[in-house]
């Protein structure tokens, strides 16, 4: 069964939920996404499908938690109604706050056809896509705004993941980012078996470079190392230390290993708001 | 799930109201930090036990994760 055949499955066991209609020109595209693999080795294990990092994050999967989400979503006082995607919507803990608490329309994108039938229990109401952020299947300036919650560096390729963002907004409209980063000149952490934003951060100017790349224009950033550093003691208060928690998902020896690794590059973490240019296509 | 808990039988008792400890989900504030922890309290008027492991072990290790260095 390829992708595409469980993403029509997937919609029509929703049947009553639309999707933006996908762009034709992006079908080539799409369909190489199913050839070229972009997934980690069978043995990685993806840290964000682990139940055990829901426990401790109360579901959302990322620092800051759902609070986080409505602080921005808040601060961008987006008009009810408006069109948003969800790019890497995970379990749909942001898809179910943007329709029930801010009367927003939104989309999830994902390419993990559990978290989308996860995101689908979470947030009746929303549209969903199977898809990568390297290749969003939604027609040019569709969304009043893109949220992105700690997938960037996930998606294997920012540049093109933000031109992506870019596009698929209409002008005028708003990305709102979080991700974790690596302090520059200190190096991503070396965490072999382990498919997380944690193995995959980049530094600042990275992030900063693709925007401006893209075409976005920075609105306001804000560093929240704060939050990873508050997720990382809920763990140990829930966990007993980081170590047991690496413990759930592989060895003594490469929890250890792992563990000394974030020790010695240590991560920061980002919000940020961007917009498109108004005259921009 | 955790198999981890600083909940454990304990012959204290509160001696303010002098009732038996439960088990409650508890905020501790720490270091700027809000963590959710499981820990003995007193059903009465929520006075919390804090353990010694947890005072001397966690605290420290989420001491040192906290610090900027």
């Amino acid at each position: 069964m390829t992708r595409r055949a469980r993403l029509t499955s997937f919609h029509t066991r929703h049947g009553n939920q639309k999707t933006h209609p996908i762009n034709p020109n992006l079908q080539a595209n799409t369909n190489e996404m199913d050839t070229t693999c972009h997934c980690p080795p069978p043995t990685t294990i993806p840290l964000y499908e682990q139940d055990e990092l829901a426990e401790v994050t109360g579901g959302t999967l990322r620092p800051g938690g759902i609070a986080l989400t409505a602080e921005l979503l808040t601060y961008c006082n987006l008009q009810p109604g408006a069109a948003v995607l969800d790019v890497g919507c995970g379990p749909g803990h942001t898809l179910a706050l943007m329709a029930l608490n801010f009367g927003l329309e939104p989309t999830g994108l994902d390419p993990s056809a559990t978290m989308l039938e996860k995101a689908a229990r979470n947030a009746p109401t929303a549209s969903f896509l199977q898809g990568s952020a390297t290749s969003i299947p939604c027609e040019s300036d569709s969304f009043d705004a893109v949220v992105s919650e700690c997938v960037l560096s996930l998606t294997g390729d920012i540049e093109t993941s933000l031109r992506e963002m870019y596009r698929v907004l209409r002008p005028g409209g708003l990305l709102l980012l979080t991700d974790i980063y690596c302090k520059e000149g200190l190096g991503q952490p070396e965490l072999p078996g382990l498919h997380s934003c944690l193995s995959h951060a980049l530094p600042l100017e990275n992030i900063e470079k693709g925007l401006a790349q893209a075409g976005f224009t920075l609105h306001s950033f804000r560093d929240r190392s704060d939050l990873l550093k508050q997720l990382a003691g809920q763990i140990i208060f829930t966990y007993g230390s980081l170590e047991k928690f690496w413990q759930l998902f592989m060895g003594a020896e490469a929890a250890h290993r792992t563990c000394c690794a974030l020790f010695s590059a240590p991560l920061g973490y980002y919000v940020l708001i961007a917009q498109k240019g108004e005259h921009h296509g | 799930m955790s198999t981890f808990s600083f909940i454990e039988a304990t012959s204290w008792q509160c001696a303010e109201c002098n009732q038996p400890l439960q088990a409650a989900k508890v905020n501790v504030a720490y270091l700027g930090s809000v963590f959710n922890v499981e820990l003995m309290t007193c059903p009465q008027c929520g006075f919390i036990l804090v353990p010694e492991n947890l005072a001397m072990g966690k605290m420290l290790e989420v001491e040192q994760l906290l610090e900027d260095k």
